[in-house]
């Protein structure tokens, strides 16, 4: 394409400029093989920064790799690929063009070069939510954050312990990767509540290693959250023959039938014919007290009991007014 | 094909055009009453619509509310029939249609908006009127039933049936506004089952029957007079239609002996039409005197198998009609499954097994009559009377004789009551071998559609031998309009007007054939009534009841669908039988114990042998027969509704109320009718009234218990599993007998620690009789109780100035205790001290009598205890004076009741000089007397 002339004030733009420039600018927005976003590499050792710029379908390509006093770095040097990339350019999240090169300015080497120094001990600075609000408190299966220093950018080389039992999962906060751990509070700590009547453990210490020294802070464990209970709202019809389907809506019904008790009076529902989160269709049971005569009828109050895997009760509630079941 | 019945459509079609046929519709006013507080209000009506035919797309618009309509006829289309709608407040109540047939429409209304969560609790202030209007249904008749709960929720009923309504409504039912041309035809159809027990009992002689006579062949006989009075009171009448009840009534027939079996009526079932054929070939009269006469009795009895399988059989039908069980039995139940209470309570009865195990009776939502065959009083009646209660029913109870086919008799009029079936009059005698029986008057008004004449008399030799002689009030001979006759009984109906005019008609027991007989004949003659006009039920609030309870008699009558408020003072009059006799107590008193086996070999309870020996010994059926106390109870009356109590319930066993409505009223003219309900009262045992004796041994205790009432009346035996015994543990109980069948329990109490104390609590039909240690019971000979004696032996030494002059020397002592309560204890000491002089040369002696608290620590074998007391010391020489002790021990019982005890006691004596005191260590043994 011949380039396009500079303009001056009061010129005027040929269609053909303009439609080239807006090709350009469509080039480096998202879309299919319109432009490619960069990717960080920064924290990442080079071996991962050249395997994310040379992965099959990356638009990208390795640029030149230097440290920080202006050597060049060969990937072929022994002990180049676990050093840690430290800056790179264009800057993550730039909208560039296919085939673009990232360079890369990567960690120096201590005194003595080849053997890389063991990482800095890391220290933690308080806990807190994921979303930020400093607490000890946690429960299981939250995923908590610890805040600190010297973490691991890789995250894979935190080792996290809650009680000596690894964590549920480990992951560094993009946004602060050495100083923000996301971690899964796993549910088989010793001695640890497991149901909502559970009283919570104190204690429960939290240790951090990346490889080297490992620094620890203590936490209180709680139950982790109940499930949520069964609400009735309504049902539909009011009145309904035996063996016919009344609807019951609602919320927090299991979505395995199985898994929900509907109950006519003290009568179980016939079938269970349907079941959502907010929503049970069930038929109504051939009463042993409902008189065999047609038109016969009974009054019963609908109640849905929710259970779990083990066939424990989660809840039950209970539905307002009265259920007619009808003899056909 | 579309029948052309609106003139609409007609016009249309004449003029050529294309409209719709759509008959024109009719529009009805249901009006539901309120009926009085007392009693429950109406909470479902069912209505069925006859009609020569319904045109496609009926509709059934209720309360302005158009219901989605059935569209094809249930014979043609059984997924189509049947639709719901809901109107009234809030939508609350419900309507079903159902196209039944191609000619007929059934509406079933339930009224929930007028009552509070529960049909037991009614919001109805004022009569309820909905609008039923019918299109392409051109109704020419209806049937209508009304339903509401057996009983309301009261104090002394706590837990009634509430959430379904089956009763039918005797009086203050549902109506119907008339609209021209269509007619009210009845009652809606019932399906009576008759569940017979056919055990080997049944082989046995009648009680109290003529020579031959078994209780087999009575009921066949009293079947037969069942039968032929269902179908003359519902035979066709001088109308064309049915007189009284439905074609299409059905007649079930179960048997029950060790097991159920099916009295096939028809091809398959045990059911059969009122409408079709119950010709049989001869000898039998009709279908079901077949059915027996194919049967002969044997094994045990399984009442609840008899009526569990009458439910699965009424339950399996397609188009079942509302049910009524009339069981018949003649022994105690001995084979599963059995109707029982839980255990040590009296309600609800459950069954115990098979396929309704654990089910409440009242759950099978079906009234249950009851007919007893056997003593009037104990447990085997008691049971059928709860029976009938707890489901709605009733229960009557004979030894034996002729009352049993009244029984049947009047247990059909209980299950169509909230129809048309009452008994005008009734007359029990012998008939003399010359001349006619007295003639029974019943006096038939204009409201009687049929009159219905049974005549049944002993067997035996007598069969075919009486007849009828029928007369009008002018009194011509009358010819029935229908007649049947058996081997013991003649049935006959006269149709009012069509066979004579409205007045007192006469009717009598003539002689037939007497050739061979010698004796007079015993005959029982009824007349019965098909009631077009005036309804009433009576029934006994169902309460618990015992001895010194009042028994509430109610009644609810109607006229013309009203019910029929102030009546004249003394048109109702409720008489009394009570017992001559309190069962228990005749059985107490007797040692006799029957036979094991009954005559035909068959094994029986000790109970019914007993009551087998003393009736034919002692006397003892009519001993306790109901017997009329003089006058009447007083009947208050409020909105139709009468009632009376009768409190003087001294006695246990059956109580029959009489009650005879006598009255001439504007509304009315003259109405005369009888009717009895009965009751069993049972002995409610006291604490004050219970006699209790304690037997101890080691290790163990017999508990003998008679319970009893504060008027003399023991409960007598056969309640046993009536008993809740509760002992602290370790102690057991390992049984409840009554060994001699005097109604003298004996509880077993094992497994009692050496001298522990178990506290004993019985209780009797949930009601406490004791609750204290076991010590504290009444001992009888050779038990062990709250006294005890001790003997003690040991040293006394001198203190202080006492012992400058005197030495230790010996004390012995001897007391009589009596345990006030577990821990505290008063005994009355006597003792005798003696000290040397230090100079060897004389001795002082101190003798007392002293009263002292003793108070034990601890339990179990070993108890520590704390005493102290005064008393009156005579010290020699010296003076009589007084003094007081102070002291503490342990006391290690060895068994039940001998144990071995060491105090130390410390004594202050008041002397004029010298005051003693000293301390005696002893050791000795006590024995709990």
């Amino acid at each position: 394409m011949a380039p396009i002339p500079h303009v001056q004030p009061g010129d005027l733009i040929r269609a053909t400029d303009m439609n080239a420039l807006i090709d350009i600018v469509n080039a480096l927005e998202p879309g299919p093989q319109t432009g490619a976003t960069v990717p960080n590499l920064v924290g990442r050792t080079l071996g991962q920064a050249l395997a994310l710029l040379n992965q099959q379908g990356s638009s990208l390509a390795p640029g030149f790799a230097i440290d920080v006093f202006g050597a060049v770095v060969s990937p072929a040097t022994p002990g180049s690929l676990t050093r840690l990339v430290i800056m790179q350019s264009p800057s993550v999240g730039a909208r560039v063009s296919l085939g673009t090169t990232v360079d890369m300015i990567i960690a120096g080497q201590g005194a003595g070069g080849g053997n890389p120094q063991p990482p800095p001990a890391p220290t933690i600075t308080r806990t807190e939510t994921a979303t930020g609000t400093p607490t000890t408190t946690f429960r299981v299966g939250d995923t908590m954050a610890i805040v600190g220093t010297n973490f691991s950018v890789v995250a894979a080389q935190n080792t996290v312990t809650f009680d000596g039992v690894p964590a549920a999962s480990v992951s560094s906060d993009p946004s602060d990767p050495s100083r923000r751990l996301l971690v899964g509070v796993p549910n088989n700590i010793p001695d640890a509540p497991a149901d909502p009547d559970d009283p919570s453990k104190s204690g429960v210490v939290v240790a951090v290693s990346t490889g080297g020294a490992s620094v620890t802070t203590t936490i209180t464990v709680a139950a982790p959250p109940g499930e949520p209970q069964p609400q009735i709202s309504g049902f539909t019809p009011t009145a309904q023959f035996v063996g016919s389907n009344v609807t019951i809506n609602g919320a927090n019904f299991s979505t395995n039938p199985s898994r929900n008790i509907v109950r006519f009076g003290t009568t179980n529902a016939q079938a269970i014919v349907s079941a959502t989160a907010t929503q049970i269709v069930a038929t109504v049971p051939n009463f042993s007290d409902l008189p065999v005569t047609s038109g016969a009828t009974k009054l019963a109050q609908i109640s849905v009991t929710v259970t779990n895997e083990s066939g424990g009760e989660i809840g039950t509630d209970v539905a307002e007014g009265n259920f007619t079941a009808v003899r056909p | 094909m579309q029948l052309v019945r609106c003139w609409a459509a007609a016009l249309a079609v004449a003029a050529g055009g294309l409209a719709p046929c759509h008959t024109l519709a009719q529009s009805f006013t249901l009006t539901v009453p309120v009926r009085p507080a007392t009693v429950p209000q109406t909470a479902r009506v069912k209505i069925a619509f006859e009609s020569a035919s319904i045109d496609p797309n009926p509709q059934v618009t209720v309360a302005g509310t158009a219901m989605l309509a059935p569209t094809q006829p249930c014979t043609v289309n059984p997924a189509a029939c049947n639709t719901l709608g809901v109107f009234g407040p809030a939508n609350a109540d419900v309507a079903q249609a159902k196209w039944v047939s191609p000619t007929r429409m059934e509406l079933t209304l339930t009224l929930n908006s007028d009552f509070m969560g529960h049909f037991c609790a009614s919001t109805r202030m004022a009569d309820r009127s909905i609008t039923v209007a019918l299109s392409n249904v051109t109704a020419t008749g209806y049937r209508m039933a009304s339903y509401s709960v057996p009983e309301l929720m009261t104090a002394t009923n706590p837990a009634p049936k509430c959430d379904v309504a089956f009763r039918r409504v005797s009086t203050g039912k549902a109506t119907l506004g008339p609209v021209m041309g269509v007619d009210n035809l009845g009652r809606l159809p019932l399906d009576v089952v008759l569940v017979l027990d056919k055990s080997g009992s049944m082989a046995d002689p009648l009680p109290g029957g003529a020579p031959g006579d078994s209780r087999w062949e009575r009921l066949d006989a009293s079947v037969q007079q069942f039968m032929a009075l269902y179908k003359q009171a519902g035979g066709v009448g001088p109308l064309g239609t049915s007189v009284e009840g439905s074609p299409d009534d059905r007649m079930g027939l179960v048997f029950f002996d060790t097991s159920p079996t099916d009295g096939l009526l028809s091809v398959g079932s045990i059911f059969r039409r009122r409408a079709d054929s119950w010709d049989a070939p001869a000898p039998a009269n009709n279908v079901v005197s077949a059915q027996i006469a194919t049967r002969s009795p044997g094994g045990w009895t399984s009442i609840g198998g008899g009526i569990e399988r009458a439910r699965v059989r009424q339950v399996a039908l397609t188009d079942a009609n509302d049910p009524v069980f009339v069981v018949f039995t003649d022994g105690e139940q001995n084979e599963p499954p059995l109707i029982q209470p839980d255990p040590m309570t009296t309600a609800p009865l459950k069954f115990s097994s098979g396929s309704l195990i654990n089910t409440r009776l009242m759950d099978l939502t079906t009234p249950v009559l009851t007919i007893g065959l056997g003593a009037t009083a104990g447990p085997f009646a008691e049971l059928l009377n709860q029976v009938a209660h707890e489901t709605a029913g009733q229960s009557r109870i004979t030894t034996g004789g002729l009352t049993l086919d009244t029984n049947f008799a009047d247990q059909l009029v209980a299950a169509l009551k909230g129809n048309t079936l009452s008994l005008m009059a009734r007359r029990m005698e012998a008939l003399p071998l010359t001349g006619a029986g007295t003639e029974l008057r019943p006096l038939i008004d204009g409201s009687v559609t049929r009159a219905v004449f049974v005549l049944g008399w002993e067997g035996g030799r007598n069969a075919r031998a009486l007849g009828l002689r029928i007369r009008d009030p002018n009194g011509a001979d009358v010819q029935p309009v229908v007649v049947e006759q058996g081997a013991l009984y003649t049935v006959a109906s006269v149709d009012i007007p069509q066979s004579g005019p409205a007045g007192e008609w006469q009717v009598q027991a003539v002689w037939i054939r007497k050739d061979t007989l010698t004796a007079p004949v015993n005959y029982h003659l009824s007349a019965y009534a098909v009631e077009g006009r005036l309804d009433y039920r009576f029934t006994i609030v169902p309460a618990p009841v015992g001895t010194g309870e009042p028994v509430v008699v109610r009644a609810e009558v109607g006229f013309d669908g009203q019910p029929l408020d102030n009546l004249p003072p003394g048109a109702i009059r409720i008489h009394v039988d009570r017992p001559g006799e309190n069962l228990g107590n005749i059985l107490a008193a007797s040692q006799a114990t029957g036979e094991a086996h009954s005559e035909n070999g068959r094994p029986q309870p000790p109970v019914s042998a007993k009551i087998d020996r003393l009736a034919d010994t002692e006397n003892l059926i009519d001993r306790i027969t109901p017997r009329p106390l003089p006058g009447s109870l007083n009947v208050t009356e409020q909105g139709g509704v009468y009632e009376a109590a009768f409190d003087q319930t001294v006695v246990g066993g059956q109580y029959r109320f009489r009650v005879e409505m006598d009255w001439t009223d504007p509304r009315t003219g003259r109405i005369l009718r009888t009717e009895a309900i009965e009751r069993q009262v049972p002995v409610l045992p006291t604490p004050g009234a219970t006699r209790v004796e304690v037997s101890r041994h080691r290790g163990s205790a017999t508990v003998l218990v008679t319970p009893g009432d504060r008027f003399g009346n023991v409960v007598g035996p056969g309640y046993d599993h009536f008993f809740d015994v509760q002992v602290t543990p370790p102690a057991r109980v390992a049984g409840i007998s009554d060994p001699g069948v005097r109604g003298t329990y004996a509880i077993s109490i094992v497994d009692i620690p050496p001298g522990a104390d178990p506290r004993v609590t019985i209780t009797f039909r949930g009601r406490p009789l004791r609750d204290a240690p076991l010590s504290r019971l009444p001992q009888g000979q050779g038990g062990g109780g709250p006294l005890s004696i001790g003997l003690r032996a040991g040293v006394a030494v001198p203190h202080g100035d006492f012992d400058t002059d005197w030495d230790p020397g010996f004390a012995i002592d001897a007391d009589l205790e009596l345990a006030l309560t577990r821990s505290i204890a008063f005994q009355v000491v006597g003792g005798y001290r003696s000290f040397n002089s230090a100079a060897g040369d004389s001795t002082l002696s101190v003798t007392r009598v002293s009263g002292n608290l003793k108070l034990y620590l601890g339990s179990g074998s070993l108890r520590p205890f704390l005493n102290g007391g005064a008393g009156a010391y005579w010290v020699d020489p010296g003076d009589f004076s007084h003094g007081a002790n102070v002291g503490a021990g342990l006391l290690l019982w060895l068994g039940d009741r001998l144990g071995v005890e060491a105090a130390y006691n410390f004594y202050a004596v008041q002397q004029p000089t010298v005051d003693p005191t000293f301390s005696t260590v002893e050791a000795g043994f006590r024995l709990r007397l």
